[in-house]
């Protein structure tokens, strides 16, 4: 590589970690801004890759294993709901950022000399900055376990009654605002993700790493620990055993952690949503006779969001998307039954299309790449502990006095994990002997 | 591993300061606080001890009362309030042109309406954006810029009975113009099948608290309302609503941080003296409009 592309290089590796800085810390609660530097650095990638004339993999391949995403992002866009609660100009915005950031995670593992480490250490330092400032003013205008104190409670505030338990102040762009627990906890978790590094850095031959997963870490945890609701509580079991099951397995073990967890979830999710669909659309009576499958499938706050989503889904008014009545309970805090609500019954499938793509994807990193072991389980947890959490805690309407949407599609963590899920992007023909090299590697740090 | 301890000792102190703050918890209330479907529960008689006029060791040191008449320019309608130069334009309609250039007509009170920034008239004046102090605790619902109860009820109002409420501030007002305040009276309906709409007579006062030192001087403004309107449901005109409102240059103020608002029953058609009935004053808005706080 000539010397003026090894600048334009470094250059453009400097302007990857300071985007993803941005856009962890959510520069100015302003999306329009992340879009716009997320097209220009993906423009700039793909002039260095034009340029650079690499061979091999051809992005057309990547192209197709984006396909999903981009019926995804063309459904959301256009969607009832968007088309009700966005201007045109946000819509389109939409879904340039999502294929934006998808194609610089796919260019940027592309650029030699670009880590995932300090990337990833830039996105959880970015959250970090974000949780630090809204950590520090809730806990002055609040107090410290607030939400088990003041349990029940209300306060007033600009003559609006709110719950304390469930909200906190959140630092949107350059002011602070009350948002729902859930929603702060989705950056909370995300930056607690960052414990499963320690298992595989040894504090004796690298101090300083260690202890700056290990801040982060804690850090994530004292946000959590200190804004402990019951609200969360499953999505907290759920991601404490994800994050075991990633940190403490074998690292040969993971890539077939991966596949049959997978099959597994697909298998249970798949008779469950037949179930639930057939017994949202009143097919099934004996569910509502047996008290136990009542419960979970009718009663349960849950169930019935779930339950109203589908039945409009499946509706013609509701097909492509649509906007929540106030009895539905919605959104529902899981992100597959909230895309009904936003991308509609087709931009689901294609999303759910999109995971399954990269589950198989995220096989193949582990099993070819030359990526560390710790790089290769960050980028794992990063993303596997946002959907964990998004199954029942996402907040997707998070203001606790304006009632203002962010869906998934619109969320700046949603942004990284597209960026993860393209950087993780293997093609199927990924040669084996970077096999060799990886175990070199392997071995390489472990004398270190 | 040695400078662990050392930097978790230093942690502690920082714990021990964010729990003794919590300012946005100073006012915590149960979800029923003010909020009962019974009319005897939703009183507000809270009084800050040092001008509690219960308080036998409150800090009131001087007491000053006036009349409000007409020299305040004094409205108890809107009308009167316009034609005081209360510079409020309401009470007939009002074009008000849309940002997509549609023109919609507000009748009569339905719209208060600012005529020099063409804006609604109390987001505009409200107190909650003149200084944050008037964001946060129950009295919140005061500066909120809602004139009427749209629907909200409780959670809309303060109500009170003669003895009232009284409220002091960090920050004294510096720069006064008028005060005005939006009203309607209500009479508990429970113990009767109904209460018909019907007019009460009630003296009003209206206390301002001036800072002297640690103590404070009470001036005890006082007007009498004749015939008011009570128990009558919304209409579009809002006529069963009081907007009371008086110039406070003539009053001589200063350092003023704090107020107090109670009533005296006078007269109510409807007991007229035969049995009891709750009265109450249901206060929607308090606005010291073109003020300075500091």
């Amino acid at each position: 590589m000539s010397e003026n592309a090894k600048k334009y290089r470094n250059v453009l590796i400097f302007f990857i970690l300071e985007v993803l800085a941005f856009v962890s810390f959510n520069l100015a609660n302003m999306y329009v801004l992340l879009v716009m530097l997320g097209l220009l650095l993906a423009f700039a990638l793909f002039l260095f890759r034009s340029e650079q004339k690499e061979k091999g993999e051809k992005f057309a391949e990547f192209a197709l294993f984006s396909a999903p995403l981009v019926i995804y992002a063309l459904l959301t866009m256009f969607s009832n709901f968007s088309r009700n609660q966005f201007s045109l100009l946000t819509n389109i915005l939409v879904g340039i950022g999502l294929l934006s950031y998808s194609c610089i995670g796919y260019l940027a593992r592309r650029i030699e000399g670009f880590k995932i480490k300090n990337a990833m250490i830039v996105i959880y330092g970015g959250l970090a900055v974000l949780l630090l400032i809204s950590f520090i003013y809730s806990m002055v205008r609040y107090v410290p376990f607030y939400t088990l104190i003041y349990n029940n409670m209300y306060i007033y505030y600009n003559g609006t009654r709110s719950t304390i338990y469930d909200s906190i102040k959140m630092l949107m762009g350059f002011e602070f605002y009350d948002v729902s627990i859930e929603y702060f906890s989705l950056f909370s978790t995300l930056l607690f993700s960052s414990v499963v590094a320690l298992r595989f850095i040894n504090p004796k031959n690298n101090k300083k790493e260690f202890f700056t997963f290990l801040g982060f870490a804690l850090f994530g945890f004292i946000c959590l620990l200190f804004t402990i609701n019951r609200n969360r509580a499953l999505s907290d079991a759920l991601v404490l055993i994800t994050l075991s099951l990633i940190a403490f397995i074998p690292k040969k073990n993971t890539p077939n952690l991966i596949k049959y967890a997978f099959l597994v979830v697909l298998g249970i999710l798949g008779v469950l949503i037949i179930f639930f669909v057939m017994n949202a659309l009143g097919e099934f009576g004996f569910v509502a006779n047996n008290s136990l499958l009542n419960r979970l499938f009718n009663t349960n706050p849950y169930a019935v969001a779930w339950k109203s989503a589908v039945k409009t889904a499946f509706s013609a008014s509701g097909l492509l998307g649509f906007v929540p009545a106030s009895s539905s309970r919605l959104p529902s805090g899981n992100f597959v039954v909230d895309s009904l609500m936003t991308s509609g019954l087709f931009g689901t499938l294609a999303l759910v299309a999109y995971l399954v793509f990269a589950v198989k994807s995220f096989i193949r990193y582990f099993k070819v790449s030359k990526d560390t072991d710790l790089e290769k389980h960050l980028v794992l947890s990063f993303v596997l502990i946002f959907f964990v959490y998004s199954l029942f805690s996402l907040d997707i309407q998070p203001y606790k006095i304006y009632s203002n949407y962010i869906p998934m599609s619109q969320n700046h963590s949603f942004l990284l994990v597209l960026f993860l899920i393209s950087y993780v992007y293997t093609s199927p023909k990924a040669k084996v002997e970077e096999v060799v090299i990886k175990e070199e590697a392997v071995q390489n740090e472990e004398n270190a | 591993m040695k400078k662990m301890p050392r930097n978790l000792i230093w942690f502690l102190p920082l714990i021990a300061c964010l729990a003794s703050c919590g300012y946005d918890l100073k006012e915590v209330y149960t979800q029923d606080a003010y909020n009962s479907p019974v009319f005897q529960n939703n009183y507000y008689t809270h009084y800050d001890s040092k001008i509690d006029p219960d308080n036998e060791n409150n800090s009131i040191r001087n007491v000053r009362e006036v009349e409000i008449t007409s020299e305040h320019n004094v409205a108890e309608t809107y009308d009167e309030a316009k034609a005081n130069n209360i510079d409020v334009d309401m009470n007939k309609d009002i074009e008000y042109v849309n940002a997509d250039g549609s023109i919609k007509t507000y009748h009569g009170l339905e719209y208060i309406y600012d005529h020099d920034v063409k804006k609604d008239y109390g987001p505009n004046k409200k107190m909650n954006v003149v200084d944050s102090i008037f964001s946060y605790g129950y009295l919140s619902k005061l500066y909120d810029g809602q004139l009427f109860c749209n629907g909200y009820y409780q959670l809309a109002r303060v109500q009170i009975n003669e003895r009232g409420f009284g409220v002091l501030y960090e920050k004294e007002l510096i720069n006064m113009d008028y005060i005005a305040i939006s009203f309607k009276v209500s009479v508990d309906y429970t113990t009767e099948i109904s209460v018909p709409a019907h007019d009460s007579t009630f003296r009003l006062c209206l206390t301002f608290y001036q800072r002297d030192g640690s103590n404070f001087d009470a001036v005890k403004t006082y007007h009498t309302f004749e015939n008011v309107i009570s128990n009558q449901s919304d209409t579009f005109n809002r006529s069963n609503y009081v907007f009371y409102a008086f110039k406070l240059g003539a009053l001589n103020l200063s350092r003023v941080c704090g107020y107090s608002l109670s009533y005296e029953l006078i007269d109510d058609d409807y007991s007229n003296g035969t049995y009891q009935l709750d009265h109450s004053l249901m206060f929607y808005e308090v606005l010291f409009p073109n003020s300075t706080w500091r």
